[in-house]
């Protein structure tokens, strides 16, 4: 007995094919496992929405990542950037493999010292960071990249304080032949404002450069920028050597290698479009080969965050309510918008099909949950005809969500870890309303009477 | 002379001044005020030597002990003098050296002309001749023994002289004979005992049983084994002799005994460790000895020669030249003060220095495995077999990606090789193409290579460079971590590998010898040093800069602590750091010198001269200190069983290693515990509670607190909070 298909009527159209012969899908992707683990049974057992990590791809990723550069230069230490997602679990597993803290605030220090993360193990960059904060990473031994001037003179402080002589990082910004070329972390090398940095530093005899930090970008998709940016550091640490005797002990290169995720306007797939991580580990140990003196290896920094993480998230949603718009259009309310994926602004996800639902695709858009027009998460996707509570798998989704989602009209849902064993574990429960209140402060005199005063209340306005 | 003053001369125009301070004078001192003192305890020392033991005091009672007979000590140091005023002449000087046949030797001579004749002006001529004589047989036989043979003189010098006074004084018809003196030959002991007793004695030209007590009461205090070979060789030589001779009635008077307890001492315990092969060896050649002896009496009798210590040299001489040619590993490198003490330090030792000795670091990064290691089934066999081939492998074990066919499937292929050693660039071949999957090039079986020298003697050859990939060129100096070029699959190689071998000559395809790495995770385990095997998987740990910084002393680093006790001060130690002469570091406390050295893998203490127990701390806690910095590595290490116990407890160790010797060495295992923090646990054997030991640094790695149980040395540098 077949299943009742609703029949609809679909306009036929041409010139759908782009001029790169990509259609649009006429089948979804079905994905009804995620790590082993079946979508019923999470969603089963811990709701929907629900973030699932794979700990098996994080850990794969990590070695490949690593590896590729391990085996092209004798000294490379991994930054495991936080802000990309301080969930603890994740943390912890990028540490076990050997990944410094990567850290950009006094809340990601307080993290990672909660973590137990040793000041050997966490590198400071940011470009703000308090005076206390400054203070316990200099006496925890942590790596501290200088971002402004103001930023040496309380380090100066403290170094006056301690009567020691502090080694610090610079951070630099300069045009690594990209655009956008960013300009607004640490000290520009071409205009000079970096070489002064490193005189008034050497003025005072308080601090010493022993390593100079760059991040030229995101989401770079030319690996010579890298190679370009690297060649930048290496002479300009060498320049520093010339002048103030200060040997380069490291190279930090900041992160922005791309996930293998979409960004919106780009028609070629991620696969297609996306150097391959060997590529970027070319160019720049290339690159470090070229410029370094015979001899000299300074410790190779990479802080790569999103092409770590991004693959191994993923996000269950489901569908609570189907509506058709004005112009006819399907459209689609889920549990899971814009307040628990910030990325939405600028990736086009992999939308898939938890079970198999036939019927004719037709493009669809995805609206969130939130009453605000801008939810959207798709607005153009081609879907078959979905019922209520069927469900989507979303992919990539690891990067930035878990620490930029809002706590906006919605609560913020479980977040599960599939460990390599295949258990599952929660490493972080859905939040309630106590998780809002806990914090605020109702002034006395703003309370509102109980339920039976109220009605007191009211009885006796309508008395009058 | 050059007149200064002379105006004619250009010289004239300089001008001289009398010198203003006291120091420039001091540049003449021919007698140092030190010079009897040192003098004195190296004549001590000389005597203790005699019987295999050390130590001025020992010798400076053995010495009293001969005022017994006044004459024959006289004459003894006489012989003494006169070798070292025969040597000052010819402007050596012998009391610099530790351990001293050329001031035994003439003691001895000079002591037996004592014995022979009455002391008298011709006496003190022929003892002052004959310690002479004896310095130069030393010296001769010394050297000759030395270069040639790599053996020890022994007392062969002071038999040579002897037997030359004798042959003379058949003419020296203006020699008194000597007068024993009424020594106590017995005090009602049994027979053997008080033979025994009195052959002691007689080493030091004394057959009085008091001094054979004394003697055997000195070696008993020195060692128990030292003790119980000197009983049995006695009891056993006479006895052979007795049996043979088919009586016991001369046997326990006869001064020829004598050989065999030094052949005993010498082969059961100070040039042989002592076990129970040493123990039936000594068997053997106290056996032998007693053929000997008897053949040597009876011929030397002959011609009026005594036959005083022949056998023993000569049993012994045979012995360990057999022994040294077969590369025995029973022979002791340094003997020590007794045969405890070897077997302690000699044991420990082994378990120490076990690598190669030609300890290089990974010649490439990351994680590559062993494909092919020493001793293989395929080209790693008979001259070649010392030799690894590396390649990286997947979480499948695969070598490549896709399918293979091609160079560039392979994850080694133009990966970086790096230097493994400091040294130079031999030669190199870097034009032969890289061979596609599947062929190989049988013409040129190394492909592209470079030939490496290291400055400590031998050569790296490193093979299957990428066509062109090679950045150095010959008389290229290189540091460790240089990059040599790429791997790629030049010459005999089926897939891109890198391949690696030690030799002793430049010549490409010339014999390996081994070699292993340093510093290295194997299966991710830490190791210190490795000769890894087959299968492996390996990957450099890199050393810590400011670490090893921190651990270089430059001369004169004073380091201050208090020494605790359960937190309670007990005192202070101020270590200087000093070179030796031999170019080793040591810190020296006043009391004891403990040796140390820091290479760029690790920081290790070697030894320690002298008693400190404050100093001590600073061995125990820190015997060894790979120069990585990663929390969860563990490190182990072995210390002298006598560094760890004291008492009846060492004694008794000490004793038993000879027939156990795992039961010689504590072993120790080290870790970081946390940034600053190094923790080590000591196991000693056969006790269940174990020491603890840890080392804390400040953020500057300067040592801030040394602890061992519940002593502390506390440095005055700044601790960080």
């Amino acid at each position: 007995m077949r299943t009742y298909e609703k029949p609809v009527i679909q306009a036929l159209r041409s010139g759908l094919m782009n001029k790169f012969a990509a259609a649009t899908a006429t089948q979804r992707q079905i994905r009804s496992t995620i790590a082993g683990v079946s979508v019923d049974d999470l969603v089963e057992q811990y709701g929907s929405p629900l973030f699932v990590y794979s700990e098996r791809t994080l850990r794969r990723q990590f070695r490949t990542i690593q590896s590729a550069f391990a085996t092209r230069y004798p000294d490379v230490t991994f930054g495991w950037s936080y802000k990309t997602n301080y969930l603890k679990a994740i943390c912890a597993i990028f540490h076990q493999e050997g990944a410094m803290a990567e850290l950009v605030s006094k809340m990601e220090y307080d993290k990672a010292k909660a973590l137990g993360i040793p000041g050997k193990q966490i590198i400071l960059n940011g470009p703000h960071k308090p005076f206390e904060t400054l203070q316990a990473a200099v006496q925890d031994g942590v790596t501290i990249n200088i971002d402004h001037l103001d930023e040496i003179e309380d380090l100066e402080l403290i170094a006056t304080q301690l009567d020691r002589i502090i080694p610090v990082g610079l951070r630099l910004n300069l045009d690594a032949g990209i655009q956008p070329c960013w300009s607004r972390f640490g000290f520009n090398l071409e205009s000079g404002q970096a070489k002064s940095a490193v005189q008034r530093i050497a003025g005072s005899g308080k601090l010493r450069v022993n390593g100079l930090h760059s991040h030229i970008g995101t989401y770079i998709l030319d690996p010579n920028a890298y190679a370009r940016q690297v060649e930048k550091m290496v002479q300009f640490g060498y320049e520093i050597e010339a002048q103030q005797g200060w040997r380069m002990e490291y190279l930090d290169i900041g992160g922005g290698f791309p996930s293998r995720s979409r960004l919106k306007g780009a028609y070629h797939a991620a696969d297609v479009l996306l150097p391959s991580i060997d590529e970027y580990a070319d160019a720049i140990c290339d690159a470090l080969w070229q410029t370094l003196q015979p001899g000299h290896t300074p410790k190779l920094i990479v802080e790569s965050g999103r092409a770590m993480v991004d693959e191994a998230g993923t996000l269950i949603t489901s569908v609570c309510g189907t509506k058709r718009l004005p112009n006819g259009t399907r459209a689609y309310v889920v549990d899971a918008g814009v307040n628990l994926l910030f990325t939405s602004f600028w990736y086009h996800f992999q939308v898939a099909l938890a079970q198999p639902v036939p019927g004719a695709a037709e493009p669809s858009v995805l609206y969130g949950p939130l009453c605000m027009n801008i939810d959207v998460i798709d607005e153009q996707i081609s879907l078959p005809p979905l019922s209520r509570g069927d469900r989507l798998v979303i992919s990539t989704v690891g990067a930035y969500n878990n620490t930029q989602w809002l706590q906006f009209i919605e609560y913020r849902p479980n977040v599960v870890l599939v460990a390599e064993s295949g258990d599952v574990e929660l490493i972080r429960a859905a939040e309630d309303l106590t998780d809002l209140e806990r914090r605020e402060h109702l002034p006395p005199r703003l309370a509102l009477p109980s339920n039976s005063n109220l009605t007191h209340l009211l009885t006796q306005t309508g008395g009058q | 002379m050059l007149d200064l003053r002379d105006s004619s001369s250009r010289w004239g125009r300089l001008k001289l001044t009398t010198p203003a301070s006291q120091s420039s004078n001091r540049r003449w001192r021919p007698w140092k005020a030190q010079t009897p003192l040192r003098l004195t305890r190296s004549i001590c020392a000389a005597t203790a030597e005699i019987l295999f033991l050390r130590g001025a005091g020992t010798g400076a009672l053995l010495l009293t002990a001969m005022v017994l007979q006044p004459g024959v000590l006289i004459l003894g140091l006489l012989g003494v003098f006169a070798a070292v005023l025969f040597a000052k002449l010819l402007q050596i000087d012998l009391t610099d050296r530790p351990h001293n046949p050329l001031l035994f030797n003439p003691l001895l001579a000079g002591l037996s002309v004592g014995y022979l004749f009455q002391p008298s002006i011709p006496t003190v001529f022929l003892a002052a001749a004959a310690g002479a004589l004896a310095f130069l047989f030393a010296w001769t036989i010394a050297h000759f023994f030395r270069t040639f043979l790599w053996l020890p003189v022994l007392s062969l010098p002071f038999i040579l002289v002897s037997w030359v006074i004798h042959l003379a004084a058949f003419r020296y018809a203006g020699l008194a004979v000597a007068i024993l003196p009424e020594h106590v030959y017995t005090i009602g002991l049994p027979i053997p005992i008080e033979g025994f007793l009195r052959t002691l004695g007689l080493i030091f030209f004394l057959p009085n049983v008091w001094v054979g007590i004394a003697v055997a009461g000195l070696l008993l205090l020195n060692s128990r084994i030292q003790f119980l070979l000197a009983v049995s060789s006695y009891a056993l030589g006479t006895t052979l002799r007795g049996i043979l001779t088919g009586t016991f009635a001369y046997v326990y008077y006869d001064p020829a005994a004598l050989n065999f307890i030094l052949v005993a001492l010498a082969i059961g315990g100070f040039y042989l460790l002592s076990s129970p092969r040493s123990y039936l060896l000594a068997a053997i050649a106290v056996s032998l000895t007693a053929l000997v002896s008897e053949a040597v009496s009876v011929f030397w009798a002959a011609v009026g020669l005594p036959v005083h210590a022949l056998p023993y040299n000569l049993v012994t001489l045979l012995l360990l030249y057999l022994l040294g040619i077969s590369g025995s590993r029973s022979l002791i490198r340094s003997p020590q003060a007794s045969p405890e003490k070897s077997l302690d330090v000699e044991i420990t030792a082994r378990h120490r220095y076990q690598g190669s000795g030609r300890a290089i670091v990974l010649p490439f990064a990351g994680r590559w495995s062993v494909w092919q290691g020493c001793d293989s089934k395929w080209t790693h066999q008979g001259l070649w077999r010392y030799a690894y081939d590396f390649v990286i492998q997947d979480e499948q074990g695969h070598t490549f990606r896709s399918n293979g066919t091609q160079l560039t499937d392979y994850y080694a292929f133009q990966k970086p090789i790096l230097s493994p050693i400091r040294g130079w660039v031999v030669h190199l071949i870097s034009d032969l193409p890289d061979c596609p999957i599947g062929t190989v090039d049988p013409d040129h079986n190394w492909g592209n290579y470079v030939m490496l020298y290291d400055e400590r003697g031998f050569y790296i050859e490193i093979s299957h460079f990428a066509q062109h990939s090679i950045t150095v060129k010959p008389g290229d100096r290189i540091e460790r971590g240089t990059l040599l070029g790429r791997c790629g699959n030049s010459g005999y190689s089926p897939q891109p590998h890198i391949h690696i071998q030690a030799q002793l000559t430049p010549e490409i395809g010339a014999a390996t010898v081994p070699c292993s790495f340093v510093n290295l995770q194997v299966n991710d385990e830490f190791c210190t040093e490795s000769m890894p095997s087959e299968h492996s998987v390996l990957q450099a740990v890199i050393s810590d800069q400011a670490l090893s910084r921190s651990l270089t002393f430059p001369l004169d680093t004073q380091l201050r602590f208090r020494v605790t006790r359960k937190d309670q001060e007990i005192g202070t130690l101020t270590l200087t750091n000093f070179m030796a002469a031999d170019g080793s570091f040591y810190f020296e406390s006043g009391k004891a010198k403990l040796f140390y050295s820091r290479d760029p893998d690790q920081f290790m203490c070697h030894r320690l001269d002298g008693h400190d127990p404050a100093l001590a701390l600073l061995l125990v806690a820190l015997p060894k200190l790979p120069l990585v910095h990663q929390p969860g590595y563990l490190w182990w290490d072995y210390l002298p069983i006598g560094t760890v116990t004291t008492g009846w407890r060492r004694m008794l160790y000490q004793f038993a290693s000879s027939f156990y010797p795992q039961l010689a060495s504590a072993r120790y295992v080290g870790q970081w515990q946390s940034d600053l923090t190094l923790i080590g646990t000591i196991t000693i054997p056969g006790i269940r509670k174990k020491l603890h030991t840890a080392v804390r640094f400040n953020r500057a790695y300067q040592l801030v607190k040394v602890s061992v149980g519940d002593r502390a040395l506390v440095s005055q540098v700044e601790a960080d909070a």
